[in-house]
């Protein structure tokens, strides 16, 4: 596997060198470097998904608390418009009734932090910001069949965040981010299988007790692998091309299994 | 073990697939039908997006369809001439039927049309032939001639319909009208619920025209590997989601299935054939019925807008 979990030592072994090598930043201000165990996932035939990990270094001095950072790292997949309906009774029948689409939501998120979100940055913060998985939920711009009230919409966000949570797209841990020493932490992302294709742009933040020290944003990329890309790029590129191979192989298949039962 | 399909964007496991493929092949073979009523639920339930999941299948059921249409071919219970009057007709019902399912759409409740139409058409045609076919097992001991033609009223306006052509094969000579008529009502619904067609098809072969079962099966697979092959290239040229490595598995599975099902379904009697699908068709219809009328565990759903490819 050309995998993204491969060489997380070699990565973390490379940015050690890298902090190293930086020129020393004024006493005051707070810094955050960050490093991804890989810039590129690249999805092949065995693919089954697959995690990639982030370090990150603080520096300069926390000066609140006492000597303790706290982080909080937000990975986003590429927007899409997300669209959820809820089923209805109709007489006997369950069927679609409202809608309610969410409109450059990401696909994948995952928002891991030191602490729990809550005891970590303020609550307005984590609004504004859109930290937390509800927070981005609602923060995403609308789109429906029907307007709806205010608590018929939250109730379309609970559920947007519900579902992709048990899709395993998205995902809020409170323990996701470990400190390794009071300076370095490390924070592992999760990608699903039927994961997005694109970019995905990962933000951290450092907190000292409540107060936004720094924030460094690090990206990487999912890409498919050789015959997956000349698959999909023949099949979009060279469509009537790609039909007619279809069903002659179709036809070959058929021919083949034939002739190889036939008992005559 | 995992393979990634590269349009459907997700891995499956290949022995899951290719022992869902064969299940549905042997179905298909033995009874003459595409088996996308089967598969398209089966594959959506692992994950698979529909439009991937229906454009996939073409070629597959093309696959098994052949397989099993040179099988009957050997065996002389093929009507060639007969495939062809009913595809003509089938041309003009799948035109009408995209046409009556964007219509559909725009209105917004597709689906609920969709389902409901689903449960109502597997129930009718499944009740109708667990009838014929119970009766005709218990009428056993009587001789095959014995059991009569009846004739109905409308049979007589289709005596003397104009345009007769002799199906040799089929033991039929009547006027091509209702044929091309029967073409464009399995089109039609074929196009618009986005299943082949054979479930209806073989019924009202075997009830309406009289035409013997092993023959109808056969014709019915000719029919159906013409129409799939056109649905591939459809698809293909239309969407891109026709999965080259989703469809070879299915492939594989559903062309050898399809030659164990062809077997099988020569060693039964018509009768029991029919009391078979009438079976599958009511269970398929009652899972549908099911899902239409149960409580959902969660009320809510999420759906990816598809994006433009």
């Amino acid at each position: 596997m050309t995998g993204p979990v491969m060489n997380a030592r070699a990565a973390l072994a490379a940015f050690g060198l890298a902090a190293g090598a930086l020129p020393a930043s004024p006493a005051q201000a707070e810094k955050l470097l960050l490093a991804l165990s890989s810039q590129q996932v690249t999805i092949a035939s065995n693919y089954a998904g697959g995690e990639l990990t982030l370090f990150g270094a603080a520096r300069g001095e926390p000066r609140r608390s006492g000597g303790r950072w706290e982080a909080v790292v937000r990975a986003r997949g590429p927007g899409r418009t997300l669209q959820v309906r809820r089923k209805e009774r109709v007489g006997p029948f369950w069927i679609n009734g409202p809608a309610r689409s969410f409109e450059r939501a990401p696909d994948f998120l995952a928002v891991l932090s030191s602490k729990p979100l809550a005891s970590v940055a303020a609550p307005e913060d984590i609004a504004s910001e859109q930290l937390s998985l509800a927070a981005a939920a609602d923060g995403a711009p609308a789109g429906g069949t029907r307007r709806l009230d205010a608590a018929e919409d939250a109730a379309f966000v609970t559920a947007l965040v519900r579902r992709q949570t048990q899709r395993g797209h998205w995902r809020e841990d409170g323990r996701g981010v470990a400190f390794l020493d009071r300076d370095v932490f490390r924070a592992t992302i999760h990608l699903p299988p039927d994961v997005a294709f694109g970019a995905y742009e990962v933000e951290a933040r450092l907190y000292d007790q409540g107060r936004l020290a720094a924030l460094e944003t690090i990206t990487f990329r999912v890409v498919k692998a050789g015959f997956e890309q000349r698959v999909a790029r023949f099949a979009d590129r060279e469509r009537l091309l790609y039909g007619f191979g279809m069903a002659l192989l179709a036809i070959a298949f058929g021919w083949t299994a034939s002739a190889a039962f036939r008992r005559d | 073990m995992q393979i990634y399909l590269p349009i459907a964007e997700l891995p499956v496991d290949v022995l899951l697939v290719i022992g869902m493929s064969l299940a549905v092949g042997f179905i298909s073979g033995m009874f003459g039908i595409g088996g996308g009523f089967l598969m398209t639920p089966l594959l959506i339930f692992i994950g698979v997006p529909t439009a991937v999941a229906v454009a996939s299948e073409a070629p597959q059921i093309a696959a098994s369809a052949f397989t099993g249409a040179l099988s009957y071919w050997r065996r002389r219970a093929l009507d060639v001439k007969l495939g062809l009057v009913l595809l003509a007709g089938g041309v003009t019902g799948a035109g009408a039927g995209v046409w009556f399912f964007n219509l559909l759409r725009a209105a917004g409740q597709l689906e609920a049309v969709i389902a409901v139409a689903y449960v109502a058409l597997l129930g009718v045609i499944g009740g109708l032939m667990l009838t014929e076919s119970t009766r005709a097992l218990l009428r056993r001991g009587a001789p095959q001639a014995a059991a009569p033609k009846p004739r109905a009223a409308g049979r007589s306006i289709i005596d003397r319909m104009p345009f007769k052509l002799r199906f040799q094969r089929s033991m039929l000579h009547m006027s091509v009208i209702p044929l091309l008529g029967l073409g464009a009502f399995v089109g039609f619904v074929g196009a618009t619920l986005g299943i082949g067609g054979g479930f209806l098809l073989v019924p009202i072969l075997v009830y309406v025209f009289r035409v013997p079962t092993a023959v109808v099966v056969g014709t019915s697979l000719f029919q159906i590997l013409i129409t799939m092959l056109a649905a591939t290239v459809l698809h293909a040229y239309a969407a891109a989601s026709v999965d080259l490595v989703l469809a070879a598995l299915l492939m594989l599975g559903g062309s050898i299935g399809a030659q164990f099902g062809v077997r099988a379904g020569q060693k039964l009697k018509g009768e029991h054939l029919r009391l078979l699908l009438a079976l599958l068709l009511l269970s398929v219809g009652g899972r549908f019925l099911i899902d239409l009328v149960a409580t959902p565990k969660d009320a809510y759903s999420v759906a990816i807008e598809a994006k433009a490819r």
